[in-house]
């Protein structure tokens, strides 16, 4: 996701501070930068540098002191509510404000990042969509404690990188994973109470508009991922039933059967 | 105890007759199906509620009948019932087809809000009636879900199969549940995004926004609301508590407060949007 994001911005015109505390991360992000550069270009709807330009603009390190002075901290470490602190705790000083700290987090708790920050009025969320180069939507999360300057500077910049942006109170799951929520889950009880298999719910939605069909979607996520986003709007709701995730998905997590990237979830994906 | 339809319709499914259609509902889902069915050489004649046939007159060269008392005359190959909130007047409906109809004529009811099994518990022949579940609005509907229940004969689906191919519908089998697969599922992503607004999450062009680019849904959840009439979104809500009596099929206060002012939608002018 970092380096999704780093890209972007750099393509838009940003000089970018990429910092990655593993030295290994930091070797193959231009690579990985690289690779992705040339495929934006064509696929984006805002004019973008071009690849040598867009790489010479990111800087690479691990070491936190050349986030120095950065205008706009973009955090998207490990979804570690710990990991992001400690990480937004360190940058308190070196980034003064009126620098933004944004966290890239899809499902923790951003107000609890922001309480733990010395200006948490600066601190709200941007959640990019995967991939996040080519995805158009971010959405911006507000907490009761961030200022509205903050939250236009971000939506303005968001513009500027070519995101489209919609605000969102800090809630769980947010918007999108919040409504994709019923959509996947009551596919997955559909299939669990025997109302049609898999593939003839799949080819529903599909002729009813949708490009995927949503076994397709939670196997192009993960089904851990789709269970960890499920699990955790669940538990921010004090368990409500509404949210409650599918035994079947644990399942199948259990099997390792993932999706596509382990070859098989709902369908099967050889060689790949 | 009943015939088996199967033992009354001694046929090959392909030679049951698909011509003489009757559709039984509210005239804004009546008719253009109807429309459908003549565009496709089958005669279709409709049964309305008695305030709407007024109105129908105006609006469609379609033969409507005088009254429920006048099924009877008529022999039908095939019948539609089509009402969808008001469960009352569908049991009514049924409850009067049954009764007029000749034994061997099947019956395709909207299952969107109950589920088969409870809809057929007091009708003598439940052989003969098929659910189906359709997202509206009508006019653009491409599939059907198919639902038989735990009595529905062979003969039935196939020629519901039939018939929906025939107006270029596709048909797609599935098990008898409130809602089948789509309509359940849109309904409780509406149920949400209502939710969501009414916790003031964010706007509703936002969240419709949100949907539409960060995941690949067709439409706004709202606006999909508007367009289906969030009258019927609320039915089939009821329709899922009242069957798996779990929470989240919770119908949203803000949704019923809509429906209960008349804000039902594109068709009332107003929804979650004005139109």
């Amino acid at each position: 996701m970092g380096t999704g994001i780093a890209q972007i911005c750099a393509q838009t015109g940003s000089a970018v501070v990429a910092y990655d505390a593993f030295p290994d991360e930091v070797r193959q992000a231009p690579k990985r930068i690289e690779r992705d550069l040339k495929r934006s270009i064509e696929l984006s709807k805002v004019p973008l540098d071009n690849a040598e330009e867009s790489l010479e603009r990111i800087a690479f390190t691990t070491q936190l002191e050349d986030c120095a002075d950065s205008e706009l901290v973009i955090e998207a470490v490990t979804e570690k509510l710990d990991l992001k602190i400690q990480l937004f705790s360190q940058l308190d000083d070196k980034c003064p404000p009126p620098a933004i700290f944004a966290t890239a987090t899809s499902f923790l708790s951003v107000t609890t990042i922001a309480a733990k920050t010395r200006f948490p009025e600066r601190v709200c969320g941007m959640h990019f969509m995967n991939p996040a180069a080519h995805n158009e939507l971010v959405e911006i999360i507000a907490t009761r404690l961030t200022d509205r300057s903050t939250l236009e500077a971000v939506r303005k910049y968001a513009g500027e990188i070519g995101k489209q942006t919609v605000l969102v109170k800090d809630s769980p799951g947010f918007l999108v994973h919040r409504l994709l929520n019923p959509y996947l889950g009551e596919a997955l009880r559909c299939l669990g109470e025997g109302v049609a298999d898999f593939s003839t719910i799949d080819e529903i939605f599909r002729t009813a508009g949708f490009e995927f069909g949503p076994f397709q979607r939670m196997d192009e996520i993960g089904l851990d991922a789709v269970h960890a986003m499920n699990r955790s709007i669940w538990d921010a709701s004090y368990k409500d039933g509404r949210y409650r995730p599918h035994p079947l998905l644990k399942k199948m997590i259990e099997a390792g059967t993932l999706g596509k990237k382990s070859g098989r979830g709902f369908y099967e994906y050889p060689h790949e | 105890m009943s015939i088996p339809m199967n033992e009354i319709l001694n046929l090959e499914p392909e030679f049951y007759p698909i011509d003489r259609l009757l559709l039984a509902g509210p005239l804004e889902d009546v008719i253009p199906l109807a429309d459908r069915a003549h565009a496709a050489g089958h005669t279709p004649a409709l049964l309305l509620p008695a305030e709407q046939i007024e109105s129908a007159r105006a609006q469609t060269k379609h033969r409507i009948l005088a009254s429920e008392e006048t099924i009877g005359d008529d022999d039908f190959d095939l019948v539609l019932e089509l009402h969808c909130t008001d469960l009352e007047a569908k049991a009514d409906s049924l409850y009067f087809l049954e009764d007029a109809l000749g034994e061997t004529v099947p019956i395709l009811t909207l299952t969107m809000a109950i589920s088969l099994s409870d809809l057929t518990r007091d009708l003598l022949m439940p052989e003969r009636v098929l659910g189906i579940s359709l997202l509206p609005p009508v006019d653009s509907i491409k599939l059907v879900e198919l639902m038989r229940g735990e009595q529905t004969a062979d003969p039935v689906l196939q020629t519901a199969k039939r018939f929906f191919e025939s107006i270029d519908i596709k048909t797609k089998e599935v098990a008898d549940s409130p809602g089948g697969v789509l309509v359940r599922t849109i309904c409780c992503l509406i149920n949400e995004a209502a939710l969501a607004l009414q916790e003031r999450i964010a706007t509703f062009t936002d969240i419709d926004t949100a949907l539409k680019l960060g995941v690949d849904y067709p439409e706004g959840p709202l606006a999909w609301g508007d367009k289906i009439g969030l009258d019927r979104v609320e039915a089939v809500m009821d329709g899922l508590h009242a069957w798996f009596k779990e929470d989240r099929y919770r119908c949203t206060p803000l949704l019923k407060k809509l429906v209960r002012n008349g804000y039902t939608g594109v068709t009332a002018g107003q929804g979650f949007y004005q139109y």
